[in-house]
């Protein structure tokens, strides 16, 4: 009797300190791979953008590469040095990561692995997360529609993939609410960032009459192309490349990573982390629209916020359509 | 409308094809001395961020022309060195070229990348809608016109001069050539130079205006179509130029197709030029006894004690 007294004080005080102390943010350090340079004015800034935020809220070391592939090996390479050097949160910010960072998740038990666009997470130390662009997207399209005179918006898309026509359907849902007249024209590139490819599919477009250019590509090529031809710009992922074709932007679905990285980063120090699919909307504030430029109208302008507020506040998500294109989109699904 | 985009068309094939066949001729240059060099892509690019660069810090067009096509030169006088004189491999040394240039014009164009060039290469007449083909030919920018008469020079230069005719007797035996006096090692070393200030014009045209901007990638595979297309050319500066329209049109197709409402997959539109440059190869290889048109001396380093 009193010898299980004793085992449950020993058990007690454990489970004290452990909930109690040793919640240390110097325990962890974090580690990001980038596709891209990390000031491509795109993608790869937007989460360098969003590590540096973390270091400033939290003071956690970090560490970062850019420029790695979307190749096994060559993210393993990356990886594996990182852990060798101490760190155990290691994210990976594209899609072409998955298979690596799965296999390693297994092989690396005591590491965090987050995978930014991926589908795939296992129930200790793999997740993934993303945003819902597709609402940002949506409000543009309201912009883009009501600053059309021909009635002819272009986009400059990558890759047919369900998170780029989910994004292109969000879009022309909101022209045809402002404009029912105006078509969304789409030309792939089958690029993510391709300047010259980029640059022949906005001319392209821009050929047929379209007088604004949206966006699903890492660099502000299309932007220079309408500001050459007086057209209008939606740019994409970081507000960056507006100084590339200032006359043209008008406004960007824009991502900021850090306080979904602060907070993720809080939950492990906090021993709180769940291995999840992490999909953030308007309301967490990873995704947003970014200020609108002075010449979209004041009715829009007001329309606008009328439907951020409504997203937020839980009481309208724009349709989600990711196999097939709405009825004001040309284009196919099917290149 | 069909007008608009056809002439869009027109323009665009000009334009690419204006890339390729500068870095091409050059190339075509370099290969009639015997040697190969595989650095375009590498030059072009380190040619692309040098121009950008001074047109950003000193707007002044004139000399970022000049800058981008000295820089590339300097940058080729490596391959020249390591090849020429140290007599090593051709293959290696310029596909060395292709990554340092790369790496190498990241490195310098970190700052740059995503500014706003104040200047650009603007066409000679403005016209702002052209609406049929000399109006598109008239509305090109400078480096178009110096691009044509560049290849009327090399065409004479290569066929009517004495300094042409050494450069090809290099090319094609190097033994005779050497016993006939001509200074081999002098005489390539300025091709290969030559090559690279090519490439570096081609860079220039890149960044100050067909894509006026500056990234990492900007190249992305023009220099590897400039090598494809010297093969394609048979190594003759007027089939080369049509061989660099017949390119630049399909790079221009591939985004207008689908605006025209077919579907093609963009990967087929990108291989194209390659499997052309391979169909004339075997089509000549047939023809004409296996003839192509290649420099015998190609890749071949010369060591006179060797003969």
């Amino acid at each position: 009797m009193r010898r299980s007294w004793a085992v449950g004080l020993l058990i007690i005080s454990i489970l004290a300190m452990a909930c109690g102390g040793a919640a240390d943010v110097d325990d962890y350090k974090a580690a990001f791979v980038y596709v891209g340079p990390a000031d491509d004015g795109g993608w790869s800034q937007a989460h360098d953008v969003g590590r540096q935020y973390l270091v400033e809220q939290t003071g956690i070391e970090t560490a970062y590469t850019e420029l790695v592939p979307e190749d096994a090996t060559e993210f393993r390479t990356v990886a594996e040095a990182y852990i060798e050097q101490g760190y155990n949160i290691i994210f990976g910010t594209t899609f072409g990561y998955l298979d690596a960072m799965a296999e390693m998740a297994e092989e690396y038990p005591d590491v965090i692995f987050l995978h930014c666009s991926g589908y795939l997470k296992n129930d200790t130390n793999f997740g993934n997360y993303f945003g819902k662009m597709y609402q940002p997207r949506y409000l543009s399209g309201l912009a883009a529609g009501a600053m059309t005179e021909s009635n002819k918006i272009g986009y400059v898309a990558a890759f047919p993939i369900p998170e780029v026509i989910r994004g292109i359907n969000a879009f022309a849902t909101g022209v045809k609410e402002v404009n029912p007249d105006a078509t969304v024209e789409v030309v792939w590139t089958f690029t993510w960032f391709g300047p010259e490819a980029e640059t022949q599919a906005a001319n392209a477009l821009l050929e047929t009459g379209v007088d604004v250019l949206a966006q699903h590509q890492d660099s502000p090529s299309t932007g220079i192309a309408a500001e050459a031809a007086g057209a209008k710009w939606i740019s994409y992922n970081t507000a960056y490349g507006q100084d590339a074709a200032p006359g043209a932007f008008v406004t960007a679905p824009v991502w900021d990573w850090g306080p979904y990285y602060v907070e993720v980063v809080e939950s492990i120090v906090n021993d709180k982390f769940v291995a999840e699919a992490y999909w953030g909307g308007m309301d967490t504030g990873l995704v947003s629209l970014y200020e609108l430029s002075s010449d979209v109208p004041s009715d829009t302008a007001s329309l606008i916020s009328q439907r951020t507020d409504e997203i937020i506040g839980g009481s309208f998500d724009p349709p989600i359509v990711e196999d097939e294109f709405i009825d004001n989109v040309i284009g196919t699904v099917n290149p | 409308m069909i007008d608009v985009q056809l002439m869009g068309l027109l323009n665009a094939t000009l334009q690419a094809a204006t890339l390729l066949f500068i870095a091409a001729l050059g190339e075509l240059i370099t290969e009639k001395s015997g040697i190969l060099n595989l650095g375009v892509e590498g030059m072009i690019s380190v040619g692309a961020v040098s121009g950008f660069i001074t047109a950003i810090n000193t707007e002044s067009l004139f000399l970022a022309v000049i800058v981008g096509v000295l820089s590339a030169s300097a940058f080729s006088s490596i391959h020249a060195f390591v090849t020429v004189v140290l007599k090593q491999d051709q293959t290696v040394s310029g596909l060395i070229l292709t990554i340092l240039g790369l790496s190498l014009s990241s490195l310098i164009g970190k700052p740059y990348v995503g500014k706003k060039l104040e200047v650009k290469l603007e066409s000679l007449i403005d016209i702002a809608e052209p609406s049929n083909i000399f109006q598109v030919l008239l509305s090109q920018n400078l480096i178009f016109y110096i691009a044509i008469l560049l290849m009327i020079f090399t065409a004479y230069i290569l066929k009517k001069t004495m300094f042409g005719r050494r450069i090809e007797a290099i090319g094609e035996d190097l033994k005779s050539a050497d016993s006939m006096g001509l200074k081999i090692a002098k005489t390539q070393f300025i091709a290969t130079c030559v090559g690279g200030a090519f490439a570096g014009l081609s860079g220039v045209y890149l960044t100050l205006s067909y894509v006026p901007y500056w990234t990492d990638g900007m190249t992305s595979g023009r220099g590897w179509i400039a090598l494809a297309l010297v093969i394609f050319g048979g190594w003759k500066p007027y089939r080369t130029a049509f061989g660099a329209l017949l390119f630049g049109f399909l790079e221009a197709l591939g985004p207008r197709l689908q605006t025209y409402g077919f579907e093609m997959s963009p990967y087929i539109v990108k291989i194209t030029p390659y499997i052309i440059t391979i169909l004339v190869l075997v089509f000549l290889t047939i023809i004409k006894n296996g003839n192509t048109g290649a420099p015998k001396n190609i890749g071949i380093p010369f060591f006179r004690e060797n003969r």
